[in-house]
């Protein structure tokens, strides 16, 4: 404080601060109160919006009624998410119907003129509506867009993309959705939901093949084991034969394994005595899944495994096999010589046993 | 002119630079990362595959929960993941909590293959429940939360964990979101996110219904307090990888990294910062990438004290917490940005702040009454310490417009802004001074304990509201570890 007295120029500036400080304070409280506003006057002016329009959306749901709202600029937004809520829960004729009420209305001509020009949001909103309504027109727009810094913008476009184009845009978005390391698996099967399955699995297995980096294809291998129909574990049981990196073996027999095919017990096998324990691991648990006949005794001989999470996996798998009795199983608990594989053991009995 | 006053003030001026520019950084980076995650929320699906979500141990410690943790293990089961366990350790409590979650969840006793790979006090023994496959009960000899925990981890059979205490409130998609970053990014190590006061909000088998504000001004001070910590401060140190704290409340974690770091210490009242900042000292020996990471979404709603005498009692409990996480890591100072810049900022700031804070407090006004400050320096401080803080305070209400506007009415809004004016005048004294108090316990290393902070919400001691669907009778989630 002696400071201060002595030296006016920090007074000075402290006064100065502190003044600036509250200015700034009261724009802030304006900002936030201007956002505040904007916000519950945006949420009334589509409450009005929704009343109007809802009726018809409904009544288009059966046909598109003759006489149609015009679609009013400023309410463009509003509309367009009001048409998509009700586009994402519909399917088939309820759907075509919706799509052609659009398309009457403009609404595609609006989204089409917000992803050449709008803002984030209006962008990512108007990508989503162009794939719904299959406008190939969009398509220059959405290449565009896949060239995004914001994944959230990247997905938007390259799913819309397969919508509109579902076998070469399919070809294009697998390529993409490959080389994008900060698309996680589960992204990426969200974007490629409604490609046709066979084609989205030529795709991904072509980049499976074409790439050496291990987390491109640790990603690839999740999002081909997702294609619906299983047609996407054929380039997975390619690299799986081919592949000596231990973590995209692991991640391949995950993937088996969860898909539980017969056929590919043979595969699984060749892993069970894998140096990686995680590998251990996951091939005893997709044998236990798997459930070939003979595959029991197997996995009976991964309660020998060196390390404690091959042997608690054996125990569970085991218990999972119709044709090894509980009698057998409370037997080997007693009698095997490993602590570790009888606690295993006696713990799936007891769990089994408590819950009935 | 003594030479050590000079000196001394020139601390304290350089002091309140170096706070307040960092503070000036932290609200810019919060602002930049708050927009980012914005737009990804607007048009962000969530993964919906559920084999590609990963599985997730929920534990929750309870010790003397009687009255509330059935309800609020229903609420956890409500919760709308698709592959999650629930594990509730008790933890040697005197009073019913195991027979309650006896009788309402159908337990049965089971032998489990137990390894205690942190070592924690004895276990008495293992429960499942038949009707709900995905709970299980863990009996244990009392040693504390973090020892609790700690079994919890051990039992844990997912390679995520989130610790929960057992009166916080989720969302129910509260694990979705704060897994993102895990799925979003392979070296999180750890994440947590915003945790808002329940205190006034309407609360529904285990839910909330409505959000409200609190009515005592009390609460509404601290609503204000965890704004501005959580709004701008924890998201600005998490935008470059220098959070020191995720919310004991609610935090997720990569098991075998915390199995690897040695687990929660029992010695510490702060054991949730302690083990973060173990995790960046442990990373940063190893020089393996890793991220602790910040959602700044409200995923957990927990009871703020109502009295006086509570809120001292957590504030000190809290910064003696901090002294003895820092005091544990010593061996961060100087590790990356963290180390570099975290870790030194929480000590002198956070830890030892306090002393001057309250020291500018006294003098300011004893030089004001003795006449050794003019009028005109005496109005100047309180120009800079209010006018600052009252900013901070309206930045983080317009980050909260910008992005999640939890209080729904304009009323709200002018609520907080008149408590952030208003807490210039007694409370954020007395949390200065709770905080010193906190530090010179610390210092002098008296024993600690949690205390007993009253708890006063309805729903805290409810009867269990409508049961939760039970989990599927099909084949048990049954996932192997991960390979790291």
């Amino acid at each position: 404080m002696a400071l201060a007295a002595r030296d006016p120029v920090i007074v000075d500036l402290s006064l100065v601060t502190g003044v600036v400080a509250l200015i700034l304070t009261a724009a802030f409280i304006l900002l936030a109160v201007g956002v505040r506003l904007r916000v519950a006057g945006r949420a009334k002016a589509v409450a009005r919006i929704e009343a109007l329009w809802t009726p018809v959306l409904v009544a288009a749901v059966r046909g598109v009624p003759d006489a149609l709202p015009s679609l009013r600029r400023s309410h463009e937004v509003a509309i367009v998410t009001l048409w998509n809520r009700f586009t994402d829960t519909l399917t088939g004729a309820a759907r075509e119907h919706l799509v052609e009420l659009a398309r009457r209305c403009g609404i595609g001509d609006a989204a089409l003129r917000r992803v050449r020009r709008g803002s984030g949001q209006s962008r990512l909103l108007a990508a989503t509506t162009l794939g719904r309504l299959g406008d190939e027109r969009a398509a220059p727009a959405l290449h565009d867009l896949m060239r995004s810094r914001a994944l959230v913008v990247r997905a938007e476009a390259a799913r819309a993309l397969v919508r509109i184009s579902p076998l070469e845009g399919t070809d294009t978005v697998a390529a993409l959705v490959a080389g994008w390391d900060d698309c996680h698996a589960a992204t990426a099967v969200a974007i490629l939901e409604d490609a046709p399955p066979l084609r989205a699995a030529e795709a991904l297995g072509r980049e499976l093949q074409a790439t050496d980096d291990i987390e491109c294809q640790l990603r690839l291998v999740d999002i081909l084991g997702s294609v619906k129909g299983w047609i996407g574990l054929g380039p997975v049981r390619d690299l799986l034969g081919s592949t000596a990196e231990p973590e995209l073996i692991a991640r391949c027999l995950q993937v088996l394994r969860q898909h539980r095919q017969p056929d590919d017990a043979p595969l699984v096998r060749r892993f069970l005595h894998h140096d990686a324990p995680f590998v251990r691991v996951q091939a005893v648990a997709a044998l236990g899944r798997i459930r070939a006949p003979g595959d029991e005794w197997r996995v009976l001989a991964a309660l020998d495994d060196r390390e404690w999470w091959v042997r608690y996996r054996a125990a569970h798998a085991l218990a999972d096999f119709p044709r090894i009795s509980r009698r057998y199983l409370e037997l080997v608990s007693h009698v095997h010589p490993d602590r570790y594989a009888r606690g295993a053991l006696q713990q799936v009995l007891s769990e089994a046993a408590a819950l009935g | 002119m003594n030479p050590g006053i000079v000196v001394g003030e020139w601390l304290v001026l350089g002091y309140f630079l170096g706070l307040h520019l960092t503070y000036i950084g932290l609200n810019v980076l919060a602002f930049v990362s708050i927009s980012r995650s914005t737009l990804r929320r607007f048009g962000a699906r969530p993964p919906t595959d559920p084999d590609l979500m990963p599985p997730v141990s929920i534990v929750i410690p309870a010790y003397n929960e009687e009255s509330t943790i059935v309800a609020s293990v229903l609420s956890v089961l409500q919760l709308t993941y698709p592959n999650f366990e629930v594990v509730v350790v008790n933890d040697g409590s005197r009073d019913g909590t195991l027979a309650a979650l006896a009788a309402a969840f159908h337990l049965e006793s089971y032998g489990e293959a137990y390894r205690d790979r942190v070592r924690t006090a004895e276990v008495r023994g293992f429960y499942v429940s038949r009707r709900y496959r995905n709970l299980r009960v863990v009996d244990k000899e009392n040693g504390g939360r973090a020892d609790a925990i700690n079994v919890g981890v051990n039992a844990a059979r997912y390679p995520l964990f989130c610790t929960i205490d057992a009166d916080s409130l989720l969302q129910r998609e509260s694990i979705e979101r704060v897994v993102m970053p895990f799925i979003e990014d392979g070296r999180v190590i750890a994440s947590g996110g915003t945790i808002r006061i329940a205190n006034g909000c309407e609360v529904r088998d285990g839910f909330i219904e409505r959000l409200g504000m609190p009515s005592r001004p009390l609460v509404i001070f601290q609503v204000m307090e965890y704004l501005r910590a959580f709004l701008f401060g924890r998201v600005g140190w998490a935008s470059f990888n220098g959070l020191l704290v995720l919310s004991g409340a609610f935090g997720l974690f990569r098991k075998e990294m915390v199995i690897a770091a040695g687990g929660f210490r029992t010695d510490t009242l702060g054991e949730d910062m302690e083990l973060v900042i173990r995790l960046h000292r442990t990373m940063r020996k190893r020089r393996q990438p890793y991220r602790i990471a910040y959602v700044p979404d409200p995923i957990c709603f927990t009871e703020a004290p109502e009295a006086w005498k509570d809120l001292g009692t957590q504030r000190v409990r809290w910064q003696r917490g901090l002294g003895e996480s820092l005091q544990m890591n010593r061996g961060l100072v100087g590790r990356g940005g963290v180390g570099l810049f975290s870790y030194p900022f929480h000590v002198v700031f956070e830890l030892f702040g306090p002393f001057v804070e309250v020291l500018g407090y006294v003098l300011s006004i004893v030089g004001f009454a003795t006449g050794a400050i003019s009028g005109r320096a005496f109005v100047a401080f309180l120009f800079v310490s209010f006018g600052l803080g009252l900013a901070y305070s309206a930045s983080a209400l317009v980050l909260e417009e910008l992005s999640f506007h939890v209080y729904p009415g304009l009323r709200e809004l002018g609520i907080l802004m008149a408590a952030a004016v208003a807490e210039n005048f007694g409370y954020r004294q007395a949390n200065s001074w709770w905080r010193l108090v906190g530090t010179v316990k610390h210092v002098r290393g008296s024993t600690a304990s949690w205390g007993e902070i009253e708890r006063r919400s309805a729903w805290q001691s409810a009867s269990p509201g409508t049961p939760a669907t039970p989990a599927s009778d099909a084949e048990p989630r049954d996932v192997a570890p991960s390979p790291s």
